[in-house]
């Protein structure tokens, strides 16, 4: 299957569709934010530090940050390879902060961080592609000389129904295919680290939710959204069909997709 | 680890290799908190592997309380193995208020506050699985908690990715899941906790594993001829086919630039009735 253009109206839908699922996530990007937490620690002290978050970060994450740097410290976002503007522009007027502050991509000084983070960025472009590259090379210039560097990706292989789905399943992988990106984003993260100069360690994380929350429904939406655009024919109706009683069933939980965050520090 | 727990010294260097993942893999903290503190509380831990929940269940019973492991178990070998395994954990974190009963002790306690089911039913069919679990939701005390951990492999990764180490993996998990009645996913545990009338909750996580750990190499070792758990897949696709997939995949199974995301460690957990249905 081809990667299936993503139309305004389609991009609609699933904007209304998040937004109204939001909520259901704040538990997934707290614990998360925890797990982040335990890497700044092992980073070391942050304060006074400069650090440039590129796309957007759950509020969660970008208060950890901003804790982190403390008042004397700075945190600074821009919009990654593929990311919009507006959302980066959310992600601050979530977690506003006097120590965090929008920068513009082409003001973000080469070597001036002491911290990148970075959150699924990689997740746009295949290993080894062209565009990739030219995003590793920027984020890994605005680095100064012993650095540090924190990339988030995902790895959608961690994304599994208890007890199984198959018709969830199989509608997930018509919307995988249809989205195109890089869903096993995360295994690339050693060579993605090794090439900005940065050592390798990885933390990863998962958590489990019932069926019915808004990861569980979040493959129909998309699925919805595909067909009644175009995307995917109409007989998708009876697997989604399918997919809705899976879900319904009081007895089936969710996975969500495996988080890995890759991290280290350039040589100095 | 010195201490003898296999007549096979190479089990004993794959229980050893478990026992350093399972210390990076340790769920036991968070379900503990959620279950919440009960100095003086006792604990059963049915079944051993490693060393993930013992010190944690240690720490959480203190030493008014205690913890007791045992192998609920008919297998020989496990009722041989489990005690072994009890001790070497003993010694190996110093724990002072852990010991093994027999079945029949455990059995004939007055109830466990709480009862941990650490991956009994991964490798046993249906019925198995259920007798096990009945036989350890009866030593709960009324009004206890009843704890369940298994792992889900499907979510076992590899970063870089390895296309031959996860085509083992599939093949293996197809295979015996049927042949042997194993069950590699934690699909199970909320029917299993449905039909026992609880009502549970639910934790999972999992971790990323630095090169060179058992769970790398893992996929090629089970596949070798003659492990056992590979033979139906040799026998559904020829020996030749499973070879020639091992050989491109040793490279990946010792390289030291490779890490694991591992399988995840789904716990399932209730708190049970206050007394038993029916029951004075």
């Amino acid at each position: 299957m081809e990667t299936i253009e993503q139309t305004p109206e389609f991009l609609a839908l699933i904007e209304a569709d998040d937004a109204a699922e939001s909520g259901d996530f704040d538990a997934i990007d707290e614990r998360f934010a925890t797990r982040l937490a335990e890497i700044l620690a092992r980073i070391g002290s942050g304060a006074g530090k400069r650090v440039l978050v590129v796309d957007h970060l759950d509020r969660f994450q970008l208060r950890t940050l901003s804790r982190w740097v403390g008042p004397e410290g700075g945190v600074e976002l821009t919009v990654g390879p593929a990311g919009e503007p507006e959302e980066v522009d959310q992600a601050l007027s979530d977690a506003p902060s006097a120590n965090c502050r929008i920068v513009e991509r082409a003001s973000a000084p080469a070597g001036g961080y002491d911290l990148l983070v970075a959150s699924r960025t990689l997740y746009w472009d295949a290993s080894g592609s062209p565009e990739r590259a030219r995003h590793l090379d920027w984020l890994g210039s605005r680095l100064r000389p012993g650095g540090a560097a924190i990339l988030v990706e995902f790895d959608f292989a961690g994304w599994q129904f208890l007890p199984a789905a198959p018709a969830l399943e199989a509608l997930n992988r018509m919307v995988y295919d249809a989205f195109g990106y890089q869903f096993s984003a995360a295994e690339s993260l050693p060579e993605a680290l090794g090439s900005i100069g940065v050592g390798c360690s990885l933390e990863a994380t998962t958590t489990v939710l019932p069926a019915e929350s808004g990861l569980g429904r979040r493959i129909l939406s998309r699925a919805r959204a595909f067909v009644s655009t175009g995307g995917f024919p109409p007989e998708t109706a009876e697997l989604i069909a399918e997919a809705e009683r899976e879900l319904a069933d009081p007895d089936r939980w969710v996975l969500h997709p495996t988080v890995v965050f890759g991290w280290g520090t350039s040589g100095s | 680890m010195a201490d003898r727990i296999w007549s096979d010294a190479e089990d004993d260097r794959e229980y050893e290799r478990m026992c350093e993942i399972e210390e990076r893999w340790d769920t036991a903290p968070a379900v503990l908190a959620a279950i919440g503190g009960a100095p003086g509380a006792s604990a059963l831990h049915v079944n051993v592997q490693g060393s993930s929940w013992l010190p944690a269940l240690s720490r959480w019973a203190g030493r008014e309380g205690g913890v007791a492991v045992a192998a609920l178990s008919d297998d020989l070998e496990t009722i041989d193995w489990v005690p072994a395994a009890t001790a070497a954990t003993v010694r190996r974190f110093g724990l002072d208020n852990v010991v093994h009963l027999s079945d029949e002790e455990a059995e004939t306690h007055e109830g466990f506050d709480l009862v941990v089911c650490y991956r009994v039913l991964y490798g046993v069919g249906k019925e198995e699985g259920d007798r096990v679990l009945n036989r350890a939701l009866r030593c709960v005390r009324p009004g206890g908690w009843f704890c369940v951990v298994e792992f889900d492999y499907r979510t076992w990764r590899f970063a870089p990715s390895s296309e031959p180490l996860e085509r083992l993996n599939s093949l293996i998990q197809r295979y015996a899941e049927p042949a042997y009645e194993m069950d590699f996913t934690a699909g199970r545990l909320p029917g299993l906790f449905r039909d026992r009338g609880l009502a549970l909750r639910m934790h999972a996580d999992c971790a990323a594993l630095q090169p060179g750990t058992l769970l790398q190499d893992k996929p090629y070792t089970a596949a070798a001829a003659g492990s056992g758990i590979s033979d139906p897949v040799r026998d559904a696709l020829g020996g030749d086919i499973v070879d020639g997939i091992r050989s491109r995949a040793e490279r990946d199974a010792f390289d030291p630039g490779r890490w694991t995301l591992s399988p995840a460690i789904v716990t399932a957990f209730a708190r049970t009735a206050a007394r038993p249905a029916g029951g004075e």
